[in-house]
């Protein structure tokens, strides 16, 4: 699939984008994934386990992500968890959403798009 | 620990396939996250951020799941229609032939509706036994097309008397009218239903039978009532 053919997967909801972006780095568990989306955005986004678990479910159905035989920390490791791994698609689909949010973002520059708040009466 | 019961309990409101799945990695990081953050006041902020993420996550499940089941419904619905009409043609070549169709079956197989087909001699004997027996599964607007082709194969019928199968079929959606001797439709593992007479009365007998005994609503039996209706007006 190229990155022209994942334009209809896009746009990814944000938790999807999160998880993978945490990915992209390496396999990772549920509770590294949490971790490292607090890392990437800057103590903005604490996932909770039904909203990651849920979208993980979906994304293991729509093959950006599989789960991973692979222990990377087989000394801290706990055998409960399941490690997860961005898949190529995954990555391709990753790609694409930034390329789609760097174009937006430079779109918005470009005509210098403001939000005129309107004050509280 | 107290409060990992209390979620563990909580965990209830999801569906029950996602829960087996999913919940005891859900426990874990329930777990991990009081571990670092689970005392005083913090404590009390993250049990509120578990309880919202775990209402809107567990609607989230709910909806698409009953989404996706109204979906398979209305296939079903669909495909039973098919099948009945299949059912009316079938039985009567086979009612011809000195055999009958001891059970037609819709089930789900790999998430696809799919329909299978047993048949019986005149003396009320399977020709086999069921899980032996010609069992044609078949899915889609061709079932019965697929049904007699695979039937040939297998070497249950000649292909004249599948081709008459599918003439007689093809009569039957155009309004004729001609006996069956009997029909059971299975709508999913483990719910029968089924009816015996002339063909207008079988599918009505059948559908009151299944809607008496709770199998189906009335508004199910009304819609395969009404799709039949379509089919033979086409």
């Amino acid at each position: 699939m190229t990155n022209q053919d994942t334009s209809g997967l896009l746009p990814l909801p944000v938790a999807h984008l999160h998880i993978l972006m945490a990915l992209a780095t390496g396999d990772k568990h549920g509770y590294a994934i949490m971790q490292e989306v607090e890392v990437l955005t800057e103590g903005a986004v604490t996932m909770g386990p039904g909203t990651l678990y849920g979208a993980i479910k979906k994304m293991l159905k729509s093959g950006f992500v599989e789960e991973s035989d692979e222990r990377p920390d087989p000394a801290l490791d706990d055998e409960r968890r399941r490690y997860y791994r961005i898949t190529g698609l995954g990555e391709r689909v990753l790609d694409a959403e930034v390329s789609r949010m760097e174009h937006l973002a430079r779109v918005a520059r470009t005509r210098q798009v403001t939000v005129t708040r309107k004050p509280v009466v | 620990m107290l409060s990992e019961r209390v979620y563990r309990r909580l965990l209830v409101v999801y569906p029950s396939e996602h829960r087996r799945e999913y919940g005891e990695l859900m426990l874990q990081l329930f777990r991990d996250r009081m571990r670092r953050d689970g005392g005083g006041f913090r404590g009390l902020v993250v049990w509120v951020q578990m309880i919202v993420d775990l209402a809107g996550a567990a609607f989230k499940e709910h909806t698409e799941r009953k989404e996706g089941y109204k979906m398979k419904k209305r296939i079903g619905i669909a495909l039973v229609a098919v099948l009945l009409m299949g059912v009316v043609g079938v039985g009567t070549l086979l009612a011809q032939q000195g055999k009958t169709v001891a059970s037609v079956s819709v089930q789900e197989t790999d998430g696809e509706p799919s329909m299978s087909v047993f048949w019986q001699g005149p003396d009320g004997v399977a020709i086999e036994e069921p899980d032996s027996a010609p069992n044609i599964s078949v899915s889609g607007a061709d079932a019965l097309t697929d049904a007699m082709r695979q039937a040939v194969e297998e070497g249950i019928f000649d292909q004249e008397a599948a081709d008459e199968i599918v003439q007689v079929f093809n009569e039957q959606r155009a309004g004729s009218s001609t006996e069956v001797v009997k029909v059971s439709v299975r709508y999913d593992s483990s719910t029968t239903f089924s009816g015996e007479g002339a063909d207008a009365l079988l599918v009505a007998e059948a559908l009151r039978q299944a809607v008496e005994e709770g199998l189906i609503a009335q508004e199910t039996a009304d819609q395969i009532l009404q799709s039949l209706d379509d089919e033979n007006v086409q």
